[in-house]
């Protein structure tokens, strides 16, 4: 069954976007969904659910009301979700849940995050809130070293090496060079990755996704109107929330993302397809190493075997599965709050055939999969044209 | 104290003062909780009494940290880890005055608390690691 559709879609140029803020943003993606949909007005639509991390960045909540007066949508309903870097998927899943429940017609989930007004020792610091305070936070844990303990962990038990985590890197850096809205558009080779400076051994510069600005907005109706706004709707065939200890050290094997899995077979199932069926799959790769522990998770790879899909070519562009096409968290960009509904745009310009130089082949079913803390709470979306 | 806060994360760190880390162990099911809650996880009684964790471990995992915050920044690089206490107990900190090459998987450390009079968080009251001779 169709859960919802998506008729449009926009995204900023993500990058230092330097004399705009948050609202600013928002406004410049939801604007070109408004350009891009001539049968779309603002009366249309009905509420807004907008995704973002944090205050910590600009002093700002209220991001609901906010965005909703910049959108021209009073008195629309309107709120904000927050899932540190699935608040964008969040909010999109709200928007889904608010069709579905046939409480509206047509709504507006978005996702924003203006970083780059902190230092990235604060920007550490504010990510860091994402992690167990009492033992984590408190102990020095930062995300990248949260991350790099599942690294160090796959490496032991399941030889992934930090080549391979490079690889991830390459791939994705090659994919946002031909992206014209990323946020890294410059190649890198394996040796630039391993020789960059380190953020938590083993994770290097090169490995770690970027400080971004940026913002991102779909709207959602019900299957039925959809085609009042636009020839080629995405169809929402499957959603899947899950949740897993806020600490990374209480879980059984930290490598062995549960939620993901979890999420992700809840998704499967809805849509009632085959992880094999996947065209097109962007993923939460805000390290290297997450990439690969998810193509486990997701089973495009079994257990312990994700780094042999990056060595062998097999997610590049017109692999057996196109992995983060748009150049992923790494190089794309990682907009926290937005990052959700970043993906969940690059699905949508895939399966309606608009992403040019990077446009996987024949794309008609895609997934999105975007997790907050480490892998504490985790959407995937099947999307289908 | 009133008994409701018995087991409470602010007891937690009292205890830390006098030397000890703590776990809370339900009498019922025997599962233990660091950092405590007020009721058991596993089977949600709140019959619950004081247990020490162990204080060797072994490392399950490990990184070392270049780049903090403010609160951390001076002590880049430190090796932070997960530990294993024993079959149910694992927790995370920092493992004091080795660098990462000094460190594995398995690794044995010590559990420690730093007694320091007079300094404020994170320094004190605080837990942390030392790597135990092979």
């Amino acid at each position: 069954m169709t859960l919802a559709c998506i008729v449009a879609a926009g995204m900023t140029k993500i990058g230092k976007r330097e004399n705009l803020s948050a609202r600013e943003l928002f406004l410049e993606a939801f604007l070109e969904v408004m350009n891009d949909t001539p049968n779309l007005s603002r009366k249309d639509i009905e509420a807004v659910y907008v995704g973002c991390q944090s205050e910590a960045y600009d002093h700002q909540i209220m991001y609901g009301s906010l965005m909703t007066e910049w959108a021209g949508l009073l008195p629309s309903g309107s709120m904000r979700v927050e899932g540190c870097a699935a608040s964008g998927a969040l909010a999109f899943r709200l928007a889904v849940l608010d069709v579905m429940s046939g409480l509206h017609d047509v709504v507006l989930a978005a996702g924003v995050e203006k970083m780059s007004y902190r230092t990235t020792q604060e920007v550490t610091d504010i990510l860091m809130a994402a992690a167990d305070l009492v033992i984590e936070q408190w102990n020095g844990l930062t995300f990248p070293s949260i991350y790099a303990m599942m690294a160090t962990e796959h490496m032991l038990k399941h030889g992934t090496t930090e080549e391979d985590m490079a690889l991830v890197a390459v791939k994705n850096h090659k994919n946002a060079v031909q992206n014209p809205k990323a946020h890294l558009r410059k190649a890198v080779t394996v040796s630039d990755v391993l020789t960059s400076r380190p953020v938590a051994w083993p994770l290097k510069l090169y490995d770690c996704s970027p400080i971004s600005d940026g913002a991102a907005v779909v709207v959602v109706t019900k299957p039925k109107l959809a085609r009042r706004f636009t020839d080629i709707p995405v169809k929402v065939e499957g959603s899947g929330l899950a949740s897993d200890t806020l600490g990374l050290y209480s879980r059984e094997e930290i490598s062995w993302p549960s939620a993901a899995v979890a999420s992700s077979s809840e998704a499967y199932r809805m849509a009632r397809i085959r992880p094999g069926q996947i065209d097109v799959a962007e993923v939460h790769d805000a390290f290297t190493i997450n990439e690969i522990i998810l193509m486990e998770a997701l089973r495009f790879a079994p257990r312990g075997q994700g780094a042999k899909l990056i060595r062998e070519g097999m997610t590049e562009i017109g692999g057996k599965v196109s992995v983060n096409p748009s150049g992923g968290l790494k190089a794309r960009g990682h907009p926290i709050g937005a990052t959700g509904l970043c993906q969940i745009y690059e699905a949508v310009e895939q399966l309606t055939g608009e992403a040019e130089k990077r446009q996987v082949p024949k794309a008609e079913i895609a997934l999105t999969l975007n997790e907050g803390g480490s892998n504490a709470v985790v959407c995937t979306n099947v999307l289908r044209r | 104290m009133s008994s409701e806060d018995e087991f409470s994360i602010h007891k937690f760190f009292d205890l830390m003062k006098q030397g000890r880390v703590m776990a809370a162990r339900c009498e019922k099911c025997g599962h233990r909780m660091v950092p405590p809650r007020p009721i058991c996880a596993k089977c949600f009684s709140n019959k619950l009494s004081w247990a020490d964790v162990p204080t060797d471990g072994e490392v399950v995992s490990f990184s070392e940290v270049h780049v903090s915050n403010a609160a951390f920044q001076n002590m880049v690089p430190y090796v932070v880890a997960i530990v294993k206490h024993d079959e149910e107990l694992k927790l995370a900190g920092i493992i004091k005055e080795v660098n990462r090459e000094e460190v594995s998987i398995g690794t044995k450390v010590r559990l420690k608390v730093d007694s320091t009079p007079g300094e404020q968080w994170p320094h004190w009251p605080r837990y942390y690691y030392t790597k135990l001779s092979a």
